[in-house]
């Protein structure tokens, strides 16, 4: 009993923090969603108009199209890529450690610094123009920044470069609790690399592929800073995202009630998605 | 039972740091404030409040820096102050990213905002944010440049900033025999010969500073022709007896479009920043720029004489030059409103060599009634000459008073400006400019 006390003492801080910084704010943005207020003066109930408006609002849907279209193409890129490289690396050697690091670092690194060296490669005088037009090939020459396609993909391929060392180590840490007897068995019943990887790997990493799945669609919703600082939301709206749209509405227009109200929507949307992708995973999950 | 003391002592200390109300902050700082060090009076997004500890008052000071109003300004002013206040110290809260505005709601958010804000016209659209500003202050300024918010003078007007002409490259001028234009379509023959020449006419801006792409355009020919036809644009707007969809706009955006179009622009110029986008303007990369005051500001300061300037020919040839006031504001929170006020006196009034070198880094003009000049150099002097005998209307958006625009505004048409540099649909952006204007409206 006593330890169980001092075990409870010990969750006590955790506990504070978490509930200060991340539950009550939770809770007063469910509140203020409730209303209208500009940050700073006294607030005045709406009820649900905020939650009506975001229908009406043209410009969050072009944001959640565009966090859609990033979501959908980074978290499957990421997590077959992460696979793949994960069984590359899955070997007990160092050229494998040295490797792991390298894929690894860019997760490691500051979003917002590497965020800064992308968009110096990516400008249109940058370094990737530069070295095009030294290589002769000055019609390869883009403005990749600049123009709506160009800069989703930009924005895209820096994600996938920033984060798929992370999910790799997630499937790295799923493959590595895989036995090796059972690739053996699957050797003597004639099973050939392909019938290991759908018979044997694949059932036993869904708790992993599960985890990998649920992390990239969340931070992928969640996505801010890469578009903060590549293209502040531009050319025009073109790459705005979900809480990129939220900051504005909450900072630059004043609607902190508003943006309140767009944030439930995301948090309940990522609640939701987060719950059927644990429910679908779980149901391929397999005892060992 | 060591244990559970340490849990206690970790989890009360979280707590006392969690803390941001503005009460418990200032009580804090009540007590802590007076450890400050000498000479230590930067604070990047740290705590701002005003403390004072026995006879040794301190105010916190919000600034932003820029490549002409460099920290050296900053602190010449305080150093300055702090010599002939002894009993008051001033610390230094720098407003970082591009979006000030937005960091100073951060800080009023977070119960941290400055005693005294520069740059406060957009922030006092807010009630209760800035405290009504002493006669004897008042009477500091030209009564032209002070405005009221709800029937409150709130904020004290700090400078004046002409804005936007036409820098030109003079060697790529005369080379292709070209004069200064006149006449709109002086101007857009000059911007084809250029582009004839294979040179191209004309740099901006892009997703690196969204408002140097369509921003300067705008507030040299489409304030200009908006306040010529309406000369009460902010008001009939807010009334409803205008809009920003009328045949104005939609022309100086459909020329806007058109230059872009004929590719008058720099190809990349979506991709960089303003300062990359002067640069290379400077290095030769196009041969003209429509920018502000402190462009000339900082030419002048290189000793720089390769650029020339002339006013962007109205459409309608009419004499009409934009000119912002900024504003100063004391926070309704300030513990220490006298001293700050007592600082806004000094920098105004009593020290006005400070005041000086403040408007000479950026190509400002005095606000006081007791007027404050300085030595200009040669492109600052064209500049000035070429606006002389003209009208000065305040820019549409910075409108400081009742007819204020809210704020967003300048934000949601820099981003439209963007669309249009790429081929949106005029009247739909038009449009969306009235739906966002009401709806800010409305919703502030």
């Amino acid at each position: 009993m006593k330890k169980n006390k001092i075990s409870f003492g010990f969750v006590v801080p955790a506990f504070v923090v978490y509930t200060v910084l991340l539950v009550i704010p939770i809770f007063m943005a469910f509140y203020f969603s409730f209303n209208k207020w500009n940050g700073f003066n006294t607030m005045q109930f709406l009820g649900l108009e905020n939650y009506f408006n975001l229908f009406r609002d043209v410009r969050l849907g072009n944001a959640v199209k565009n966090t859609v279209v990033i979501s959908i193409v980074v978290v499957i890129i990421v997590n077959v890529l992460g696979l793949f490289l994960a069984m590359l690396v899955n070997t007990e050697s160092v050229k494998s450690n040295i490797f792991r690091i390298i894929f690894f670092v860019p997760f490691v690194l500051s979003t917002v610094a590497i965020s800064f060296v992308w968009k110096s490669i990516l400008s249109y005088n940058g370094v990737l123009n530069g070295i095009l037009t030294t290589l002769g090939q000055s019609e390869l020459v883009g403005n990749w920044l600049g123009k709506q396609g160009p800069a989703i993909v930009c924005i895209i391929i820096v994600e996938i470069w920033r984060t798929l060392g992370y999910h790799m180590m997630l499937y790295l840490a799923a493959l590595q609790t895989v036995p090796q007897e059972l690739y053996e068995a699957c050797t003597v019943d004639g099973g050939n690399r392909w019938h290991k990887f759908k018979s044997v790997t694949l059932p036993l990493i869904i708790p992993g592929m599960s985890v990998s799945f649920l992390m990239s669609i969340i931070n992928e919703l969640r996505m801010y800073d890469i578009v903060k600082i590549m293209t502040d939301g531009g050319p025009g709206y073109d790459t705005e995202t979900i809480v990129y749209n939220i900051v504005s509405q909450g900072f630059s227009n004043n609607m902190v009630g508003y943006s309140s109200a767009i944030s439930v929507v995301l948090f309940l949307a990522i609640g939701a998605i987060s719950i059927f992708i644990v429910n679908a995973m779980s149901k391929k999950e397999v005892e060992m | 039972m060591l244990a559970l003391l340490l849990i206690v002592c970790m989890a009360a200390s979280f707590i006392a740091g969690c803390k941001s109300n503005n009460n418990d902050t200032a009580k804090t700082k009540e007590t802590t404030g007076g450890t400050a060090s000498e000479g230590d009076t930067a604070s990047e997004g740290g705590g701002a409040e005003s403390v004072s500890t026995g006879e040794q008052t301190t105010i916190t000071f919000g600034v932003f820096e820029t490549d002409n109003i460099t920290a050296e300004i900053w602190q010449n002013i305080i150093d300055s102050f702090e010599a002939d206040n002894p009993g008051i110290k001033v610390e230094k809260v720098l407003a970082t990213g591009d979006d000030r505005v937005a960091f100073w709601k951060t800080m009023l958010s977070s119960g941290s905002f400055p005693d005294v804000v520069i740059e406060a016209e957009q922030l006092a659209t807010m009630e209760g944010i800035f405290t009504e500003v002493p006669q004897e202050i008042q009477e500091l300024f030209d009564e032209s440049t002070l405005c009221e918010y709800n029937g409150k003078c709130i904020t004290v007007p700090s400078f004046k900033q002409y804005k936007m002409q036409c820098y030109y490259n003079k060697t790529m001028f005369e080379e292709l025999g070209l004069e200064e234009p006149t006449t709109w379509d002086e101007f857009m023959s000059v911007c084809q010969t250029i582009k004839d020449a294979g040179e191209i006419p004309l740099m901006c801006g892009g997703t690196g500073d969204i408002w140097a792409t369509g921003e300067p355009y705008w507030i040299a020919v489409g304030d200009t022709a908006l306040l010529s036809k309406y000369p009460d644009f902010n008001k009939e707007l807010k009334e409803g007896t205008n809009t920003w969809n009328n045949e104005t706009t939609i022309a100086v955006l459909t020329n806007w479009q058109d230059m872009v179009n004929k590719g008058y622009y720099y190809e990349g110029a979506m991709s960089l920043s303003y300062s990359q986008a002067a640069e290379e303007f400077k290095k030769g990369t196009a041969a003209m720029m429509v920018d502000g005051s402190w462009l000339a500001a900082g030419l002048d300061s290189e000793n720089n004489e390769d650029f020339g300037v002339f006013v962007v020919p109205t459409i309608d040839g009419s004499e009409i030059c934009v000119a912002d006031c900024s504003y100063w504001g004391v926070s309704e929170t300030c513990e220490n409103k006298d001293a700050a006020f007592q600082f806004i006196k000094y920098v105004f009034d009593e020290n006005q060599e400070v005041y000086q070198a403040y408007l000479q880094s950026d190509g400002l003009y005095s606000t006081t009634k007791k007027a404050v000049s300085y030595e200009q150099g040669s492109v600052t002097t064209k500049f000035v000459e070429n606006i002389t005998g003209w009208e000065t209307v305040q820019e549409i958006v910075k409108l400081p008073g009742e007819y204020a625009i809210p704020s967003g505004m300048q934000s949601y048409m820099d981003k439209s400006f963007q669309n249009i540099f790429n081929g949106a649909d005029i009247q739909a952006e038009a449009e969306g400019w009235d739906t966002e204007y009401q709806r800010l409206l409305e919703a502030q």
